[in-house]
Order: structure tokens, then C-alpha cells, then sequence
């Protein structure tokens, strides 16, 4: 919001004389005589405020070749010793001094000192410039400010020099009439007529005859500005003008408006109300006069300005090119590619930039044309806005990625901006620089050519697959199915396998429980392998074979050929009860007189071998509970 | 002794064998047999007939109707991708490819149109500063699924376990043959157990979810009132994190975190590493 304020340098003073006015009549005496004395001691150059400080300040950062721009430089805080400030030179610009003011005040209790130097400067070529630091001595300490950046365009590209804002400049003579009470407020609209979206600039000034003591300004209500689009010129202005021979200071604030519809429009009123000073009817006292200004009353004076009406007219259907986006202004066009060289499939942007004055928010689409060869994605857009010479100027950027599509040189057709030109009245078109770019060969699709000399020239997403249903599978759960689960088979069969080698070895270390172990199972296979039909010679002799080969692997020697008595003790030895023993030597004794014929019933052959498993099945158990069966 | 110990090993080897045919053929089998229904079959010809006929989020749809009915496949995802692309679907396009290469890594159109589309995404994740070896190895473990990765170590566990059981198995003699080439398959077997973590690890490291939305504003909390910290745009590969209402926790990195609107983003699906 828009705020009209005193002069500059004037804030100081109308705080001291508030602090005034709030006092009461007695105490108003006290604190004069107080700041009295505080103005006296400090005048030989106290420095009681804050520490010191260089402010540089230029009244613009952006001027063409062969302009002059101003300088200030203020001194805050530094001692009356303190030196002039040091420039350094600038190749391209030329400093010339054009005077100095001091100012003091008392800020927030608080003595403040600042001096002024103002400079002019010439700039004489184009270019970016960086003024400073300037360095000041006080008291043998060199101070340095920060330094400034300055920016000279080509002569007559830029803005022209103009009243630089915030600061004053001569009087000028001014058309017009001045109004009784010597302050006043008026709105001024240039051009009275304007078409849609045309720039339309609305000043509100404040006129004070310099003879008019203006103590305060409040209650600013700007014009109202209904079917406009509003935009900020800027702070406020201050300059002085003459008019019917007398001078005033003249406050501005300035407004771009752009019409949004056709038709009258008005603008305005606005209302500011100013305090302006009055004297008291008492009697003066002794420091009346010492601190008049802050002594007297004020009075409160409305100024209203008179509403303006301007004609907005439609734009013309009647030869509007193809392509107008809605664009009102002066405007340029530059394109640009942030490379040189791509490669296919790979993306680059194009940039489009609209520059010039108008109203640059809405700004349109260019015309983009149809580029073989390239695929266009719409990269967004940027928008930059500044104020010079009260007009809106200003730029913005159209960004589009491109990704071609083949290899080789591609030659961009221009792209066109349509726009209404106010001034001229007439539609416009505007054409970029035609620009190429050499497109590389894809990565991976064999280099600038293949082999077989094939060049790609193109770059797309592959078709899709078809018939694809066979390969659906259901999204399965979590969890592992039975097929996952017997890969767990390997360590069963390493388990295995590990027992296995644990008893080959076991049995390597110990042959005799290697033995013992295995007799019942051989002597089983080999009582299977014994035919049902043998004669009963044959049958008795393997019947004595099996039982002397499983006794012989228990017992650990030799049974063939032993006497009676003394398997008789073998076995006794190894626990083995007495009806087993009785029966291996019945069954023995049985098979040597069937054998040799010395008796023996061979009747007797098929009982005797169903028989023999079960011995073998009583002795097993005999002998693996017998101190010989430990371990097997 | 042992002839007969030789036989029992061999026995207990062809019923190992017999199992796992029997199993992994029980389980083609199963996955043979689970037909396609017929509503998935017609949205599959709607698709295609869609596609040709250049009417692609209708295509994009129907393709969508298959895969909510519970069936998947990297093809499925790859025509996805495809019809996304044509739609103007530009983060739903890297959506679905990224989703196929992830389960065929090696299919050359998933890889050919993923890189299409992935050309196209505004966003530029800085490149990292890998060595030249890391960057191999990670082009090498791109070229494999999950799956691949486990497949290639049950192989590696099996053939050394068969190794190893035959070794103990046999006599001293076959043992001299079998210890030659029991090394290099236990040697295998250890790459391919690398091989399967560094897999493991990439996959976990992997970016989880994609930008579906044209852009969207990455915001320090999830309401609409937090300071936007950055903008990230259709495409672009993100970690996921925690989900409140209506909201998804994302980052970029180390340093750019924030979060967007849950329908700004999509979630990769979990990494099948069934074999």
C-alpha cells in the first residue's frame, strides 16, 4: 500500500518536533533547554551515534552509453576530521563532485551526524562496472563501504535518462494553476484514450507552496481504478515545480493501469489528508520562537481530486493476424538454444524471449511452428518485470524442450509474435532469428553410422507387445511355494552324505566292530540266497558256513575247525546263554553227519534252515548285550 | 562296503532328483493352469485395439484393468508404459517402464523406450561421483532381476552341495577328480552370494517411488501452509517414506527432503525375488 510521506532528511526533524508537541506547556520548556544544550555541545562535531558507516547509493543500476547517473555518498557516524571520501577510478566512467550537505539529527534519543557528497557520473561505453569501495579516514582508521554495481547498456538501447526517484531536481514550469490555501492534490492520466491492455499512467500529486508549513501526512486513500489491471511505478517522487510564478514541492505516486474491457472508464477520486501548521493564540514564551515549528497547532486539511474518465477502445477485429495471443505493447523477440549441438533422444530447450514495454504479465504464446524432426515439450515460462520512464517494461521467457527425433542438421523455422501496437494503432508481427542445430547420432544406435553404413534417423518409443496374455502370471503372495522349498533338498542330501563318510570312516578305524556289525545282515543274505530245493548235504554245509562266518565276526577268530569245548568257551565267555549255545553245536554237529554222511536225519535240512534265522536273531541280541556288543 | 555305500548314495541322489523335478514341474504346472480369465483376456484386446487405434488412455485404461484384476507381467508393464507415453502420461510412463525393467532387465524395448521417456523428464539428478568400477558393477547388477540373482546362487548351492556330497560319497580315488572341480564350484558359489547381497543392497537403495504428477511442490511438512523447499516434476525418481493423510514423505538425496501430496507420487511395487 502506497503511503505519501514528508520530505527526506525531514523524518528526523518531525520526530523532534512530536516529541514536542507531546509534551505539556511547563515541560516543553525543560526538554527545549535540554535539547538546547545537547544541540550546542553537540555541534563541534560529536559523534555520539552509532559506529561509522559509508552508504553508496546510485539512482539507478541500469543506464545506456553517454548518460549520467547520480551518486551519493553518505557519511554516518564520522568525526568533522573525517576525509573526504576516495573514489577509485572507473576505465568508462567519469566522477564529477556536485556538492555536499550535512544533516543532524536526533533519532530515538540519540545525536546523528550524516554528510552527503553527490557525484555525478558519465558513463562513456557500454558495459558492467563495479564502483567502489570508497574508502574514508577518520582518525587514522580507513573505512570502506560496499561496493556498487553499475550496468551501461549500448547508447540508445537502454532508458533514457529520467528524474531519478526519491530525490529532488530543479524546478520546472508546469502547466497549470495553482489553488487557494496553497496545497492541493490532483490526478493526472496520460493518454486520455487507450485500448484494451494499453498502458494507461495515473499520477497522484500533492502540491505544498513552499510557504506552507505541511507538518503531517495521513489518511491516503489512491484512486480507485475500477476495470483497470494496476501496477506500482515505483516510490514516491519528490521534485518542485513553478506555477503562476510560485514554487511547490510537489509529492508524487504513479500507477500503470491496463484496461481490462472497453468502453468509459473513470478513475478516481483519491483523498489524502494533510496537517498543516497553525499558529497558537496564546502568548509566546521565550523558546516560542527557538522551536516554533514544533509549538504550533496543526490542522487537519482534506484534499479530494477530481475522478478522470478515459475512453478505452476494443481492438480491431479487422486485420488481426493469426497467431494474436491477446499481446498490447512495443515488443522484441529473441530466440536462443542453450546448446549448439545435441544429440538424438537427448533433450536441449529453446528459449523464446518477448522484451519491451507493456503489459508483460499477459504477455501470449508465441507461434510455434511445426518443426520436423523434433519432439516439443512446453518447458514453462518466466516473467520479468521493471519500471523505467513510468512504463512497464519487461520481459518473458518461453521455454520448450526439444529432443530430436533424427540425426544430421535440423533448421528450426522461426518462431512469430503477434502483438497490437498502441502508438502505431496497428497489429504487428515479429520473427525470431532462424536458428539450427547439429544433431549426433543416439548413443548406442552405432555411432554417426553403423556398419553397414545405416544412419538412424530417428528416435521413438517402440510398439507394444502383443498377445501378451500368456505371459500373465497371477501377483502372487508372499511366502515361498513347495518348488523354492526343495532347494532346501541340497542340505539334506549333504547330511546324508556326512553320515554316510562318518561311518565309512568309523568303520575304517575299527575293523572288528566293522565286522560285528555287518554279520547279521550278511549272514541273512546269504541264508536268502540259500535255495529252498538244495539237497540236505548242501543245505547243512551252508547252514554251517553262515553260522560259523557270523560266529567267527562276533567272536574274532576262526570257529571252522575248533572243538566243541572250546566254542563251548567262547561263547560261555561271551555271555551268550546256554540253550543258544546247546543249539549252535547241535546244529553244527547236525550239518558234519549229514555232510559226511555219519548219521544226521537230512529230513531234517528244511526245518533246521527255517530255524536259522531266528538263531540268528536270538544270538544278535545275545551278543549285543554282552561286553562284546558295546559300541555296535 | 563300498559298493553298497556307493548305492545308497546314488539312491538318496535320484530321490532328491525326482523331488525337485516333480515339485518344480508341479509348479509350472500350476502356473501353467492358471489360465487367464476371459475379462482379462478381452481387456487385453480392447488395449491393443485401442492402441492401434491411437486412442491411448483408453488403452492406457484398459491395460490398467488388468493389472487391478491381480495379473502382472513385465510385458504388461512395458504396453503400460507405452500407452502412458502416447497419453501424455509422462510420469506414469516412467512409472510402468521402470517397473518392467525391473522385472526384465534385459528385454532390449523395455530398455530402449525407458531411456525414450526418461529423456524426456525435466529433472536432472546430479550425477554421482562413483568410480568407474562402481558404475560397472552397478551397469552389471541392472542387467539381472532379483530373481536372476537368486536363480544364479540356487544353481551355484546346488551344484556345490552335489559336489560336496559326491565327494564325500565316493572312494579315495573319485575323490581325486571331484576335489578339482569342487573348488571353483565353491568358489562359484561364494560370487554368486556376493553377487545376491550386492543385489539385495541395490534393490533396498533403489529409488522407490516416481513423480506421476506434471509438477508438483515439495513442502517442509505435510500441509498445504509449510514452505515449499523445492519443485520436482513428472518423472523424476524419488525415495519414499512415511505416509500420513493424504501426504507422502520424499527425498532427493541427503539434503532435499519434504513432502507432497500422496497423488503426486507413485510407489514402485515390492522386488519379486522368487526364482
Amino acid at each position: 500500500m502506497h503511503r505519501l510521506r514528508m520530505m527526506r532528511g525531514g523524518r528526523g526533524s518531525c520526530r523532534l518536533r512530536r516529541a514536542c508537541r507531546s509534551a505539556a506547556g511547563p515541560a516543553r520548556l525543560v526538554i527545549g533547554l535540554a535539547i538546547a544544550t545537547l544541540g550546542i555541545l553537540a555541534a563541534p562535531g560529536s559523534s555520539w551515534a552509532d559506529d561509522p558507516r559509508i552508504d553508496l547509493r546510485l539512482d539507478r543500476r541500469q543506464v545506456p552509453a553517454r548518460g549520467r547517473v547520480e551518486m551519493s555518498v553518505t557519511l554516518e557516524g564520522f568525526s568533522r576530521r573525517a576525509s573526504k571520501p576516495e573514489i577509485p577510478p572507473v576505465d568508462g566512467l567519469s566522477f564529477h563532485e556536485l556538492g555536499r550537505s550535512s544533516n543532524i539529527s536526533w533519532v530515538n534519543g540519540r545525536l546523528s551526524t550524516s554528510t552527503t557528497y553527490t557525484y555525478a557520473i558519465t558513463t562513456h561505453r557500454a558495459g558492467s562496472y563495479t564502483i567502489g569501495p570508497v574508502q574514508v579516514e577518520d582518525g587514522g582508521t580507513l573505512y570502506r563501504s560496499e561496493p556498487l554495481e553499475l550496468g551501461v547498456t549500448a547508447a540508445g538501447s537502454g532508458t533514457a535518462p529520467g528524474p531519478p526517484r526519491g530525490t529532488s531536481v530543479p524546478p520546472r514550469q508546469e502547466v497549470g494553476r495553482g489553488e487557494p490555501g496553497g496545497i492541493f492534490a490532483r490526478i493526472l492520466v496520460e493518454p486520455r484514450e487507450a485500448f484494451v491492455d494499453q498502458q494507461v499512467t495515473l499520477r497522484f500529486r500533492l502540491y505544498q507552496r513552499e510557504d506552507v508549513q505541511l507538518i503531517d501526512i495521513s489518511e491516503f486513500v489512491p484512486p480507485t481504478a475500477e476495470g483497470f489491471w494496476r501496477e506500482s511505478l515505483g516510490e514516491q517522487r519528490d521534485f518542485r515545480v513553478e506555477l503562476e510564478g510560485e514554487r511547490y514541492h510537489v509529492r508524487e505516486i504513479a500507477w500503470a493501469l491496463f484496461p481490462t474491457r472497453a468502453g468509459e472508464l473513470t478513475i478516481g477520486p483519491g483523498r489524502v489528508t494533510c496537517y498543516l501548521a497553525a499558529p497558537r493564540r496564546e502568548r509566546r514564551r521565550f523558546f516560542s520562537d527557538f522551536f516554533d515549528r514544533g509549538l504550533l497547532d496543526r490542522q487537519a486539511v482534506p484534499l479530494d481530486t477530481e475522478p478522470q474518465t478515459i475512453l478505452v477502445r476494443a481492438l480491431s477485429e479487422e486485420g488481426r493476424p493469426e497467431g494474436f495471443s491477446g499481446s498490447v505493447g512495443r515488443y522484441a523477440i529473441e530466440t536462443r538454444l542453450d546448446v549448439a549441438e545435441a544429440r538424438q533422444g537427448e533433450p536441449f530447450t529453446l528459449s523464446v524471449t518477448i522484451r519491451g514495454n507493456g503489459h508483460i504479465q499477459t504477455i501470449g504464446e508465441p507461434v510455434w511452428p511445426a518443426w520436423e524432426g523434433l519432439r516439443v515439450f512446453d518447458s514453462g515460462e518466466a516473467v520479468s518485470v521493471s519500471q523505467a520512464q513510468d512504463r512497464v517494461a519487461g520481459e518473458k521467457t518461453f521455454t520448450r524442450v526439444l529432443i530430436a527425433n533424427r540425426a544430421g542438421t535440423i533448421e528450426l523455422d522461426p518462431v512469430r509474435f503477434v502483438f497490437f501496437d498502441p502508438l502505431a494503432k496497428r497489429y504487428r508481427t515479429i520473427t525470431g532469428e532462424p536458428l539450427s542445430i547439429a544433431v549426433k547420432t543416439a548413443l548406442g544406435v552405432g555411432g554417426e553410422a553403423g556398419p553397414s553404413g545405416i544412419v538412424s534417423v530417428g528416435d521413438d518409443i517402440l510398439y507394444i507387445h502383443s498377445g501378451i496374455g500368456a505371459d500373465l502370471q497371477p501377483v502372487r503372495q508372499r511366502g515361498l511355494s513347495a518348488a523354492v522349498a526343495v532347494h532346501g533338498a541340497p542340505l539334506l542330501l549333504l547330511a546324508a552324505a556326512a553320515w554316510v563318510r562318518r561311518r565309512r570312516r568309523a568303520l575304517e578305524r575299527n575293523p572288528q566292530w566293522s565286522r560285528r556289525t555287518r554279520a547279521l545282515s550278511g549272514a541273512r543274505q546269504a541264508l536268502a540266497r540259500l535255495a529252498g530245493g538244495a539237497e540236505a548235504p548242501r543245505t547243512a554245509a551252508v547252514l554251517a558256513e553262515i553260522l560259523e562266518a557270523y560266529l567267527s565276526a562276533w567272536l574274532g577268530r576262526a570257529i571252522r575247525g575248533s572243538r566243541r569245548s572250546e566254542l563251548r568257551g567262547m561263547l560261555r565267555e561271551a555271555e551268550i546263554p546256554e540253550a543258544e549255545t546247546d543249539e549252535i553245536l547241535g546244529l553244527l554237529d547236525w550239518a558234519e553227519e549229514v555232510r559226511f554222511g555219519a548219521g544226521g536225519d537230512p529230513a531234517e535240512a528244511p526245518r533246521r534252515a527255517a530255524a536259522m534265522g531266528d538263531l540268528l536273531r536270538r544270538l544278535e541280541a545275545a551278543f549285543r548285550r554282552s561286553p562284546l556288543g558295546s559300541g555296535v | 562296503m563300498g559298493t553298497r555305500t556307493s548305492a545308497c548314495a546314488r539312491r538318496l541322489a535320484s530321490s532328491l532328483l525326482l523331488l525337485l523335478v516333480v515339485c518344480s514341474l508341479g509348479d509350472h504346472g500350476a502356473r501353467a493352469a492358471a489360465a487367464v480369465p476371459q475379462r482379462v483376456a478381452e481387456s487385453l484386446q480392447a488395449a491393443e485395439q485401442a492402441y492401434a487405434q491411437e486412442r491411448y488412455s483408453a488403452a492406457l485404461a484398459a491395460y490398467r484393468e488388468v493389472l487391478a484384476s491381480g495379473w502382472s507381467s513385465a510385458s504388461l508393464y512395458y504396453n503400460l508404459g507405452c500407452a502412458a507415453q502416447r497419453a501424455g502420461r509422462l510420469g506414469w510412463a516412467v512409472a510402468y517402464l521402470e517397473e518392467a525393467r525391473r522385472r526384465a532387465p534385459r528385454d532390449p524395448d523395455i530398455r530402449h523406450n525407458l531411456r525414450i521417456v526418461s529423456g524426456q523428464v525435466r529433472d536432472r539428478r546430479p550425477p554421482g561421483d562413483a568410480s568407474w568400477v562402481l558404475e560397472a558393477l552397478a551397469a552389471l547388477l541392472d542387467a539381472y532381476a532379483p530373481a536372476d540373482a537368486l536363480r544364479s546362487t540356487l544353481a551355484a548351492f546346488w551344484l556345490a552341495a552335489l559336489l560336496l556330497a559326491v565327494h564325500w560319497l565316493l572312494g579315495p580315488r573319485a575323490r581325486r577328480i571331484t576335489r578339482r572341480v569342487l573348488a571353483p564350484a565353491l568358489g562359484l558359489l561364494l560370487i554368486s552370494l556376493i553377487g545376491l547381497a550386492l543385489k539385495a543392497y541395490q534393490v533396498e537403495s533403489a529409488p522407490a517411488g516416481v513423480v506421476v504428477a506434471d509438477e508438483v511442490e515439495v513442502r517442509a511438512g505435510p500441509r498445504n501452509e509449510e514452505t515449499v523447499q523445492f519443485v520436482v516434476h513428472a518423472g523424476t525418481l524419488l525415495d519414499v517414506g512415511r505416509s500420513t493423510e493424504n501426504w507422502r514423505e520424499v527425498w532427493l538425496g541427503e539434503e532435499m527432503r519434504g513432502w507432497v501430496p500422496e497423488s503426486a507420487v507413485t510407489e514402485f511395487s515390492a522386488p519379486c525375488w522368487r526364482p
